[in-house]
This record gives structure tokens, sequence and C-alpha cells, in this order.
């Protein structure tokens, strides 16, 4: 009995053409989206008829988007889709960043939610003892994560200043021998 | 292939057998899985093969999947009879 790790694995190891086994590797790279139209739709709980009703269109149409590769989706099936799952949907373009500039984005989306969030007491002050009591928890929470990641960096710090016990008692000894000297 | 790609993909996020919902995916007998090619058979165009079925056993609680034989609708009452035989040999008593 033959073991492969995944599918791909499997195609990989097949006995089919270089040829036919380079076109389904493709194809099955190129069907991103619909693999993940399937997956969310399976998290949500959701039959292709379900689905397909929200949208309005026939069964068939979902057995098809979701087989589909990515340069046959449009963006206004992945709208529909979103939409029937009630979900966001956004396009994202995003550079590579670095770890700094990850955490100055991720710092400004928490202020434009804590904003959004103030706006809603503004809306309905019924709120205020709920969100004050939210923002204090994760105050907390906040300055518990930066002292233990603080904490961590003076260790390696420490780790990396302090040199070995044994060095230590050679320089003393050095040290000792010269003030011997000197004296 | 993309079919099975597909549930591998779900499988690995987490999701239960028995909570995963595709048209193309058919309960047989003690377990058994097939998965039929319902959808997009751009790959079938490719590579010539006909339209089959596929049948799997997957072993949730070891993370398993087992590709037990391929055929076709004319042929899925041997086919089945096939896998059987096979879960016995490999000692998969209950479905």
């Amino acid at each position: 009995m033959a073991e492969y790790k995944n599918v791909i694995d499997l195609i990989q190891k097949s006995d089919l053409d270089r040829n036919i086994k380079k076109d389904i590797l493709t194809e099955l790279n190129n069907r991103k989206s619909a693999e993940f139209l399937s997956l969310v739709r399976n998290y949500e709980n959701l039959s292709e008829e379900e689905i397909a009703k929200r949208m309005g269109v026939s069964v068939d149409y979902i057995f098809k988007l979701e087989t589909s590769t990515d340069d046959k989706i449009t963006i206004q099936d992945l709208k529909n889709y979103a939409k029937a799952l009630k979900a966001n949907f956004s396009i994202q373009f995003s550079k590579k960043v670095n770890l700094v500039e990850q955490f100055i984005y991720h710092k400004n989306q928490i202020e434009k939610i804590s904003k959004e969030m103030v706006k809603l007491v503004q809306n309905d002050p019924t709120l205020d003892n709920h969100i004050s009591q939210f923002f204090h928890k994760q105050i907390d929470k906040m300055f518990e994560m930066f002292s233990k990641v603080t904490k961590e960096l003076e260790h390696i710090k420490i780790q990396k200043v302090t040199p070995p016990k044994e060095t230590l008692q050679y320089d003393y000894s050095i040290e000792k021998e010269e003030t011997t000297e000197k004296s | 292939m993309a079919n099975l790609k597909s549930l591998e993909n779900i499988l690995n996020y987490g999701k239960r057998i028995n909570e995963i919902k595709f048209g193309w995916l058919h309960k047989e007998t003690r377990g058994i899985l097939a998965i039929t090619e319902k959808g997009g058979h751009q790959e079938i165009k490719l590579s010539k093969i006909k339209a089959g079925r596929l049948y799997i056993y997957p072993d949730e609680e070891k993370k398993i999947l087992y590709l037990l034989t391929i055929g076709d609708k004319n042929s899925q009452e041997n086919d089945i009879k096939e896998c059987v035989s096979l879960l016995n040999k490999l000692g998969k008593k209950n479905g």
C-alpha cells in the first residue's frame, strides 16, 4: 500500500504522463478561490442547495463555481457568494511588510475600531458601561502582553551580555594578579 | 482530483466528515465515501480519463484518507464490494 502526504504528493508520484501531471497540478493550484468558497460554505454549515437559494442561482451554478479555476470566477461571483454567506467582501492588495510595519498597521486598525466603538456609544449611551469595561479589560491584557514580551527581551539581553561563569572567574584572577603586581 | 483536494482541504481545517456538505460526496456502506465528478471537469478533458467515482475511506482518528478504488456508475456494485473487502483486510470493522 502506497502512502502519500497529500493529494499533490499523490499526483506527483503517480504514473501519469508528465505533461498531464503538470496540467493537473497547475489547474489545482489555480483553484484557490473555489477551494476557499467551498471551505467557508462548509464552515457556515450550508449545503450547495442552500447557498444557491440565497444567491438566487441554480445548484449547478454553485457546483461549477466551487470547482472553477481562478480565472473563471468573477468579482461579482465572489461578492454574491459573500453576501449569501452574510460575510464582508473586500479586495486587498498588500505589499510584503516587515514586522514593525505589521505592528503599526495593526495598532492603527485597533485605533480605528476603537473609534468606531466610541461612536457606537455616542449613538447608544446604554452601551457605555459595556464598552468601557471592554476597553479596560483590553488595556490590562495589552499591558500584560507587553510586560511579558519586555521580560523575554530582557532575559535574552542578559543571556547575551552576561559572560559564562568560568570567564568571569578567569577575568577576576587576571585582575587580581595585575593588582598584586602593581602593589 | 479537484474534489478530492477540496475534501482534503476541509478535513485539514478540522471539519468532521458528517458535517461536510458537498453534492459530489456520497455516503456508501461502512463509512465508505464516493467522490463523483460534478462541477467543472477541466482536468478530465485534460487527461482524457473517463468520468468516474473515487471510493475513499476516511479514518478520522488517525487522520488518514484511504483511497480504495476507482470506478464508474456501471461498476458501482462491484466497486463497493471491493472496497468492503479492502476495509476488512485493513481491519476497519466499523464504518
